[in-house]
């Protein structure tokens, strides 16, 4: 193999410019917590750039820093537990350092990022990647917490043990960070182990028990209060019930903080639409400007509190160390169901969206239950299903409504979260064990972190890399659908004669803007797709919205914002709740009976409308076979159940 | 297995010091014959020299071969003949007043090694005084003179260090 002079053509020098190419690469190796990301981010101080790794969907980050008057590039690969690839994500990371991954150049150099407190299993891939016989430089974390819970280790030690040089580093305190770059820097000149670690594994035990007795190695002991807490919280009955509490409280705090912030959202928006009505002298462009981006893209928008306060809560929960207490207690009803605790961890991801819960089944050995879980993934409830949720809740029931001393729509809220994690689960289940009857659990490992407060800086970053994502949605695929959408609902033009010979009366600007949007090329859309969604109570209104959903489901509300902007500028939630029938057997009722809205909700709930999605999983199963069942059995879902809901609604509520 | 691994020895890249628990073998001092594969290693002269410290045994290889390419070998072998620790003959033998040797040697080992470093970086000095019946004596001179923390280093540090190597310690004096 090669050996420190090999791959090193950066004799460039320290020339002004920031010459990436050809600068030394850096490839950041670890377990996943073991702390990579935050040293990374630490390191390149978020001047990354992320993508994919050739031909796969693997996450890739890579960073540049600045040391010695020369760049450096950081690169962190995905988390993984040894070189043996278990999952498709381990197999990047063995392929690339082994330099097999064509398309990615061979790293000069490695950095080995290990937790101090999970010091034994971390060596195994410390020996795994001596063997490679690149530069190697050891990255250790945690070492705070291993000092709190009574472990100790003598860094100095470890580095002599090993032979290769050893920086302790804390990445989100900022600790160590200076000196792992001059380390970094200074890559050529890094010892290293006279003799690779064994491959036996008896002579690697002893090598292993060896290096720890010379760093004189004392392992942390178990955090009391952590026990204490989980204790409770891992509890199979308290537990679940403290479980369901915490998920209650939260869309609590997401309907009760996010109102009033909401309002002032509504409010520039408002500004912003009199601005145009009073600015713009062109009328289509004014149309297009206050109907399409400010009353259908808007109407999107004014949800960014509500996704931020719930990304601000699940990075929170995430960041304390709740969210895999979470995944472990769910991890024992899954288990049960022949679902491996790896699938529910993918499953959670799609919390946020359902594109990276998808990807995260990558960490699932099983191809079986991969597809299982990527059948269930896209029917947890995702962020984009957040803004129809509430503006429907908001017609079903008033703010002012509570069951005991919840607010009713937070309850209806955590409802529908529910189904939609049960009804994911039951998906995965029902998939599972029509495809694989007799497959074996494959042994599932998943680390308990000890409680920790989180640092400000990390949440931060959290929501607003999560926030950030459900704007530029807003801006690209949302804005796309939605002014194709507007040119549909106010195509073909009519003359006035013609308004005039329909019995219109040409000086009242709502009439004329009724009878436009009523003989719209949209219109024709959304009567031909009447039949199938009629038993449902839909009107060719809401029909237009549900099919321009199939892109991305905010584009729902994105739609009816620019039908009720068009109706009613001044007051489009009123415009919408008080939409009447305009034609047929109905003519003249109200469209958002609960009955529909229920339907709608229920609808939503299940329905595959997300184009990202179903690319995705197309992407991640290589054909469309599986997007294509996918798609189709959650129509079929969504569409009977939301009849069945309407009925019993429509039953209960007497408004047939 | 006697958990093992090799360090390499400052500007002697022929000498490879395989770092073990103390007393693995019950002697110091070079090794006459070794057995099983590591015997014979030494016999064709692959090894040309063996020699036991208090918690290491050294290792030094023929000028023709190589650590990289040799070295997962003779770990076997040192594993293997470890597991027989009676095979192992001394070229000095053992005479019965070298318990006191052995006892020196190990106070010299913690001395002069981390443990020495550590308080040698606090600008003391420590030396050896004696080291008789299982009792080491010491003197604390430099810094530690009149330092509150003297009690502290000289037993969770350098008796814990001792202790280790010599299990049979009965006390650490300071004079």
């Amino acid at each position: 193999m090669t050996d420190a002079a090999g791959g090193a053509d950066c004799h460039g020098g320290p020339s002004g410019g920031t010459v990436v190419v050809g600068a030394p690469r850096t490839a950041l190796v670890g377990s996943p917590n073991a702390g990579k990301t935050s040293i990374f981010n630490a390191l390149t101080g978020l001047r990354a750039k992320t993508g994919n790794y050739p031909g796969v969907t693997v996450g890739r980050s890579v960073g540049v820093f600045r040391a010695a008057g020369q760049d450096f590039v950081v690169e962190d690969l995905p988390g993984t537990y040894g070189l043996e690839p278990v999952s498709p994500d381990e197999q990047i990371v063995t392929d690339l350092l082994q330099g097999r991954l064509t398309g990615v150049e061979l790293p000069d150099a490695l950095v080995v990022v290990i937790d101090a407190t999970t010091l034994w299993r971390s060596l195994r891939l410390v020996s795994q990647v001596l063997r490679l016989r690149r530069p190697v430089c050891i990255a250790v974390t945690l070492t705070d917490e291993l000092v709190t819970r009574g472990g100790r280790l003598d860094i100095p030690g470890l580095e002599r043990a090993l032979g290769v040089p050893v920086v302790r580093v804390i990445g989100n305190r900022r600790v160590g960070i200076p000196e792992l770059r001059t380390k970094i820097a200074g890559w050529r000149s890094w010892s290293r182990p006279v003799l690779d670690p064994p491959t036996d594994p008896a002579e690697l035990e002893a090598w292993t028990e060896s290096i720890l007795l010379a760093s004189e190695y004392r392992p942390a002991q178990p955090d009391k209060t952590t026990q204490r807490i989980d204790a409770v919280l891992l509890h199979p009955v308290w537990g679940t019930a403290i479980f369901v509490a915490v998920m209650v409280a939260f869309f609590q705090i997401i309907f009760s903080f996010a109102a009033p912030l909401q309002g002032l959202v509504e409010t520039f928006f408002g500004w912003l639409a009199d601005l145009v009505d009073g600015y713009v002298p062109v009328p289509w462009l004014a149309g297009l400007l206050g109907d399409a981006i400010i009353g259908g893209v808007g109407a999107v928008v004014v949800f960014i509190p509500q996704i931020m306060l719930m990304f601000l809560l699940i990075s929170l929960l995430e960041g304390v160390g709740y969210m895999c207490r979470a995944a472990f207690l769910m991890d024992r009803i899954m288990s049960r169901a022949g679902l491996e605790g790896r699938a529910f961890v993918a499953l959670m991801s799609s919390f946020a969206c359902a594109v990276p819960g998808i990807m995260a089944t990558r960490t699932l050995p099983s191809a079986k239950d991969r597809i299982a879980t990527m059948m269930g993934a896209p029917l947890m409830t995702c962020s984009a299903r957040l803004p129809v949720y509430i503006l429907l809740i908001g017609m079903l029931v008033s703010p002012e409504s509570r069951i005991g001393p919840l607010q009713t729509q937070g309850v209806i809220m955590f409802c529908l979260y529910f189904l939609g994690a049960v009804s994911a689960m039951l998906a995965a289940w029902i998939v599972k064990t029509v495809q694989d009857r007799n497959g074996l659990l494959m042994p599932f490992y998943m680390e308990m972190p000890p409680y920790r407060v989180p640092t400000l800086r990390s949440i931060c970053l959290t929501m607003w890399d999560s926030s950030r994502a459900f704007l530029r949605k807003c801006g690209t695929i949302v804005m796309l659908t939605t002014i194709v959408l507007w040119l549909l609902l106010n195509f073909p033009l009519h003359s006035t004669a013609e308004l005039t010979a329909s019995g219109v009366d040409v000086t009242d600007e709502g009439a004329v803007t009724s009878f436009v949007m009523d003989h719209s090329a949209a219109a024709s859309i959304g009567r031909a797709v009447e039949p199938v969604f009629a038993p449902l109570g839909f009107d060719w209104r809401v029909n237009i919205g549900v099919v321009a959903s199939l892109s991305a489901r905010e584009t729902f509300v994105a739609t009816l914002g620019q039908i009720a902007a068009a109706d009613d500028p001044d007051n489009p939630s009123a415009a919408l709740a008080a939409m009447t029938y305009t034609d047929g057997a109905h003519a003249g009722q109200r469209v958002f009976t609960a009955p529909t809205i229920a339907a709608l909700l229920v609808f939503f709930v299940y329905a595959l409308q997300c184009m990202s999605t179903v690319s995705v999983m197309k992407r991640e199963t290589g054909t469309w076979k599986w997007p294509a069942i996918a798609f189709g059995y959650m129509f079929v879902l969504a569409w009977g159940s939301a009849w069945v809901v309407h009925g019993v609604v429509a039953l209960a509520t007497g408004t047939a | 297995m006697i958990p093992l691994h090799p360090e390499a020895v400052d500007s002697r890249p022929e000498a490879l010091r395989w770092v073990m628990p103390a007393g693995t073998l019950a002697f110091t001092g070079e090794v006459r014959s070794a057995p099983g594969e590591l015997g014979r290693l030494a016999e064709t002269g692959v090894l040309t020299a063996l020699t036991v410290e208090v918690a290491a045994v050294t290792t030094c290889l023929s000028a023709t071969g190589s650590w990289a390419s040799q070295g997962a070998f003779v770990r076997s072998a040192l594993h293997a003949a470890l597991g027989n620790p009676a095979g192992w003959v001394p070229v000095l033998p053992t005479t019965p007043g070298t318990r006191d040797a052995d006892l020196a040697a190990c106070a010299l080992t913690v001395l002069t090694g981390r443990v020495g470093d550590f308080i040698r970086s606090h600008g003391g000095v420590v030396e050896l005084v004696s080291a008789h019946d299982d009792v080491v004596t010491v003197r604390l001179t430099g810094s530690c003179s009149g330092c509150p923390a003297v009690g502290f280093t000289l037993h969770a540090r350098v008796e814990r260090a001792l202790r280790d190597l010599h299990p049979g310690l009965r006390a650490l004096v300071a004079v």
